[in-house]
């Protein structure tokens, strides 16, 4: 059964407010929440290993309640490796935020190998936009904590973005 | 295609996530929360330029203050709702229930009453019970939520927070 999303959504979202300028450089501090949906399962690739493919669907908000990432709305690809013996995984992939005007932040994460502890931490860039993000730049930490999923058939997941961007003019 | 949870990581880290605190019996909250929706089927027409369909959502919250009441809790929301077109008005039921890492949850009652299709939709919501440490608890708050524009298609997204008030009330 596919998913589809009714009336309802589209008709509000139409009213959304449009983004607000962004400055062309700063800190910030984002929260977010990820669902994961996870389409296939994953392959063993060694004694106690596995990979898989990693989607998710995002909501972030700056914690200062207005700039950068407020209030959009994320789609992540990706890969993770989870090694059962060692207690380690790793993830790496790409997300593509959009916000109410259609333009788009472009991003990258990779979660490094590291323990399976309760909050994990990546290295994240955004390499990208369009429209009003164009020649955005940004380096940052993203720390996430898994949570007890609300029903079968997705993860969900907390988490915040820290650092500092920069938005370069095209030449 | 089914939907399955296959991601090893989530799974085993969960298990690994902080026990949620012992709440106070009685106080004041603001929650922030998002919400996925997942609609399973079409809306269907009934009359003209309305039309009804069902509510599935998937929430995280997060209580403003970094700890309590439904702090790091995820729920699944099940509801209905009717939009007129011509009135350009909604209006949406449910209830949700919340859990908590230990499995202890809250149930919840929303209603949003016939309103405009505003970007900013504000409803009453309730708790009308729970388990485990959230047993006896009631409360009343006003929700307010915003629809984003969806990352990806197959999904609604929203974004709101919760403001009210609680008690617990123990069973003897």
């Amino acid at each position: 059964m596919g998913m589809r999303i009714t009336g309802i959504a589209a008709c509000l979202v139409a009213g959304t407010a449009a983004a607000q300028g962004i400055a062309p450089e700063g800190a910030f501090t984002i929260n977010f929440t990820s669902l994961v949906v996870n389409g296939e399962p994953t392959i063993e690739i060694g004694p106690d290993r596995r990979t898989g493919l990693y989607e998710g669907v995002l909501t972030a908000s700056n914690a200062e309640g207005k700039g950068l990432l407020h209030n959009l709305t994320g789609h992540c690809l990706g890969k993770f490796e989870i090694d059962t013996g060692s207690g380690t995984f790793e993830q790496h992939g790409h997300c593509v935020y959009t916000d109410a005007d259609g333009h788009r932040i472009w991003e990258q994460f990779d979660f490094e190998p590291q323990p399976l502890a309760p909050v994990q931490m990546a290295a994240g860039r955004w390499i990208g936009g369009s429209g009003k993000y164009e020649g955005l730049r940004g380096e940052f930490e993203i720390r996430v904590r898994p949570l007890r999923p609300a029903t079968e058939g997705f993860g969900q997941v907390i988490g915040s973005k820290q650092g500092s961007y920069r938005i370069s003019a095209p030449n | 295609m089914p939907r399955r949870l296959v991601c090893c990581a989530v799974l085993a880290l969960t298990a690994g996530a902080a026990t949620a605190q012992e709440l106070a019996p009685e106080g004041s909250f603001v929650i922030n929360f998002t919400a996925v929706g997942v609609d399973p089927e079409p809306a269907i027409e009934i009359g003209p330029d309305r039309s009804m369909g069902i509510y599935e959502g998937l929430m995280t919250a997060s209580n403003s203050d970094g700890h309590g009441l439904l702090h790091n809790l995820t729920g699944r929301c099940l509801g209905w709702f009717t939009v007129d077109i011509a009135a350009a008005s909604f209006e949406r039921h449910g209830r949700c229930a919340y859990t908590d890492t230990d499995g202890d949850t809250i149930w919840e009652e929303f209603t949003f009453a016939p309103q405009a299709l505003a970007p900013v939709r504000i409803a009453l919501g309730r708790w009308t019970g729970g388990t485990g440490k959230y047993e006896g608890i009631r409360g009343e708050f006003e929700i307010r939520v915003r629809g984003l524009r969806p990352a990806a298609a197959g999904f609604g997204h929203y974004i709101g927070t919760k403001q009210g008030s609680y008690r617990t009330v123990r069973s003897h």
